[in-house]
């Protein structure tokens, strides 16, 4: 009966292909394009072109965001602003491995761990927050700021085919719990948890045990699980947030052994290619070359993100970034869109978990140039998870009426 | 079956689409028919071609005449057609549903604007009116119903568990009591249609047949007549949860139930027919916007009051 009245949709995960194999380490390619997020002044980049550096050397160092090292030991050719399927287009440093494969020797930060030091380690191991892209240092003031209580791993692979964050947790469980422990420490928080989808099916593909299978809190088994776990935790009294698997694991690296975040695990799925799996590559690889690992077909389109909120990847040579989660990949000649007009049905309403009702905002926004802000209910409550438009049997582009409406109303 | 898609994001779509939720009720519609086939003989059959050919051909002539591309992979004309066909007698002429059915398209789908737009149900009212004109045709069952027993405020002679089977009179697609339930079953679990106004609609008639009985018998045994006569069952299912014509809210649609069932049953005791399924399903239809507006409007006023306390 409970999934007569909770919202979200129910997908199937199509997981399993994927999660068979461990992570493949992927070797770094010749050229890198290593993404330098925030460095657009020169003065925030700390080298030039023609210069050499080693791994784990520093490539940037802005003051808003994160620091970012070089993955490999090569030759910076020079800098490029390259195309990205999500943010338009990134400044990235081109760096030509020497295949010496020197590297700085890093020794653990001999520090105590004090709040205020573990979020300037955060800064600067370059950790940048898988799900959304925002660095770790940021997230964790914010927590903090918050005062939550509850921090948790977010192991939310909801969409179908994703499945980077559950590989991770199941082949590095004491380094996320360590992570986890260090972050609850940074921000203040008593408890902590791992997100995740569903109990049951994490077991079964992460096969956690121990200590940190104790943690596991299930959402439901539903698209979108973040609105409704964080409801669910706040109602039990808690002031909950959570932080990527992923970049937990960088930080315990970085506690541990001083090492930066220089790598990144992205799941390759979809009819498209051979071989479906999670990858762990340095960042700055292009894309193409973590397709061609795995076996792409001729004829192919590439999606990157997820299926769901996910763009389409126009030119192949844009770098892998740490917000990169999966690629799909799909042949040309997939099935069309039909389009019906609003049968009236209602699905839309109940997926939506916020209890926005697309149906009506997209009634009233059709054939109305200057709609009144007013009656566009709880708009600007949406969390862009396209449920609504995934559900919808009509094939209607309902997110997108509902993130037009969401403009409408903030500029009032 | 979820398909990924690579036209426009979200490239993940559920499945269902439209046409998908037509194929679902036409398979529950067909599997009403074999039932009184055996019962009646194959004439029914007979009535439910002519039904659904009458919706087909008026379609795809508006179609013509509107200068529309007809679209056949949609295949609510023919969802009409089977829906007007299972509310005839079993001996009905066969111009009674082409009638029936000529109407609900001319009438009722195209003038609104065909699919998704029609404020009526179209099955219902092509019903509605050739019962206006022609009731002795439309009444006219093999055997006496439990219904016009029922309308005459005298008990009937069957006993109500022989009345699930589908061999007593009535029209061709209501007196098969369990494979409507059945039907039910598979279109709520499909989410073809909405739970919230079968479920409503059944318990307020239901409820009203309990408190108010219309024959002197214990409210239980009226409950049970009440509910496995006429077409009651067969309109919760298949006539009430037509998504265009309810409210598209989730209040509206449960408050949408329970007012349609308590109307049939008022209609039932003070309206001049036995069967009252499908005016009550034509009035409530006149109402469903006016439900959703109060719907959004109370939210509306919610949402002022959350706005203003923040």
């Amino acid at each position: 009966m409970i999934s007569f009245f909770s919202s979200g949709i129910r997908l199937e995960q199509q997981k399993s292909r994927t999660m068979k194999a461990k992570i493949l380490a992927l070797p770094a390619p010749e050229v890198l394009y290593v993404p330098l997020p925030g460095a657009q002044a020169l003065a925030d980049r700390c080298v030039r072109a023609g210069e050499t550096v080693l791994r784990f050397s520093q490539l940037s160092m802005p003051g808003s965001h994160v620091a970012v090292t070089s993955p490999v030991s090569g030759t910076v050719t020079g800098f490029q602003a390259l195309p990205h399927p999500v943010r338009g287009a990134v400044e990235c440093a081109v760096i030509r491995q020497d295949g010496a494969e020197q590297e700085l020797a890093l020794r653990a930060p001999g520090m105590e761990h004090t709040p205020d030091g573990l979020v300037r380690l955060a800064a600067a191991a370059g950790i940048i927050d898988e799900y959304d892209g925002i660095p770790l240092f940021k997230k964790l003031k914010r927590l903090r700021r918050m005062k939550i209580d509850w921090l948790g791993a977010n192991v939310l692979d909801d969409e179908p085919y994703v499945c980077s964050g559950l590989a991770v947790l199941r082949e590095n469980p004491q380094g996320v719990q360590k992570g986890l422990e260090l972050a609850a420490l940074a921000v203040g928080a008593q408890k902590t948890g791992v997100a995740v989808v569903s109990g049951f099916r994490a077991r079964s593909y992460s096969r956690v045990s121990g200590r940190i299978a104790d943690l596991l809190v299930g959402s439901g088994g539903r698209y979108p699980a973040r609105p409704g776990l964080l409801k669910r935790l706040r109602r039990e009294g808690h002031r909950p947030g959570l932080i990527g698997v992923q970049a937990l694991e960088a930080f315990a690296q970085a506690a541990e052994r001083g090492i930066p975040q220089t790598t990144t695990v992205v799941t390759v799925a979809g009819e498209g290619v051979s071989r479906w799996q999670n990858l762990r590559v340095p960042l700055g690889m292009p894309i193409e070359d973590l397709l061609s690992a795995c076996g792409r077909k001729k004829r192919t389109a590439v999606i990157a993100g997820s299926p769901i909120t996910g763009n389409r990847v126009e030119e192949l040579c844009a770098p892998v970034t740490a917000d990169l989660r999966c690629l799909i990949v799909l042949p040309e000649a997939m099935q069309t869109v039909k389009v019906f007009p609003c049968i009236g049905c209602g699905k839309c309403e109940a997926a939506c978990p916020v209890g926005i009702m697309p149906w009506d905002i997209y009634r009233r926004l059709a054939g109305q140039e200057y709609p009144d802000a007013g009656q566009l209910l709880r708009a600007d409550l949406c969390c862009a998870c396209n449920a609504c438009s995934v559900v919808c049997p009509s094939g209607l582009d309902l997110s997108g009426s509902v993130a037009r409406a969401m403009e409408i109303k903030e500029r009032g | 079956m979820q398909q990924l898609m690579i036209q426009k994001p979200p490239f993940l779509r559920s499945g269902q689409t439209v046409s998908t939720m037509m194929k679902d009720m036409l398979l529950t519609l067909v599997l009403l028919l074999p039932l009184p086939a055996v019962h009646y003989g194959t004439h029914v059959l007979w009535v439910a071609a002519a039904a659904v050919a009458a919706c087909f051909v008026s379609e795809t002539a508006a179609c013509m005449i509107a200068k529309r591309q007809v679209d056949i992979s949609e295949l609510s004309s023919v969802v009409t057609g089977l829906t007007i066909a299972m509310l005839m007698p079993p001996s009905a002429p066969l111009w009674l549903p082409i009638v029936a059915g000529a109407f609900a398209v001319f009438a009722v789908r195209v003038p609104f604007g065909f699919t998704g737009n029609n404020p009526f149900h179209p099955a219902a009212a092509g019903v509605a009116f050739v019962t206006v004109f022609w009731p002795q045709r439309v009444f006219a069952f093999s055997e006496t119903s439990a219904a016009s027993v029922l309308k005459e405020g005298l008990k009937p002679n069957q006993i109500p568990s022989e009345m699930l089977w589908g061999t007593e009179g009535g029209a061709i697609g209501t007196t098969a009591v369990l494979v409507i339930a059945a039907c039910a079953v598979y279109l709520i679990v499909k989410k073809t249609v909405s739970w919230r106004i079968t479920v409503c609609f059944v318990a307020a008639a239901g409820l009203t047949a309990l408190l108010f009985p219309r024959i002197m018998v214990t409210p239980l045994t009226s409950l049970k007549y009440e509910l496995l006569s006429g077409s009651l069952l067969f309109c919760s299912v298949f006539l009430i949860t037509d998504p265009v014509t309810s409210p598209r809210t989730h209040v509206g649609k449960a408050l949408y139930g329970a007012l349609a069932g308590v109307l049939i049953m008022l209609m039932r005791r003070y309206g001049a027919f036995e069967q009252a399924a499908c005016f009550a399903v034509l009035l409530m239809n006149a109402v469903s916007p006016v439900i959703d507006s109060f719907v959004i409007a109370v939210t509306a006023r919610r949402e002022a009051r959350r706005n203003e306390r923040q």
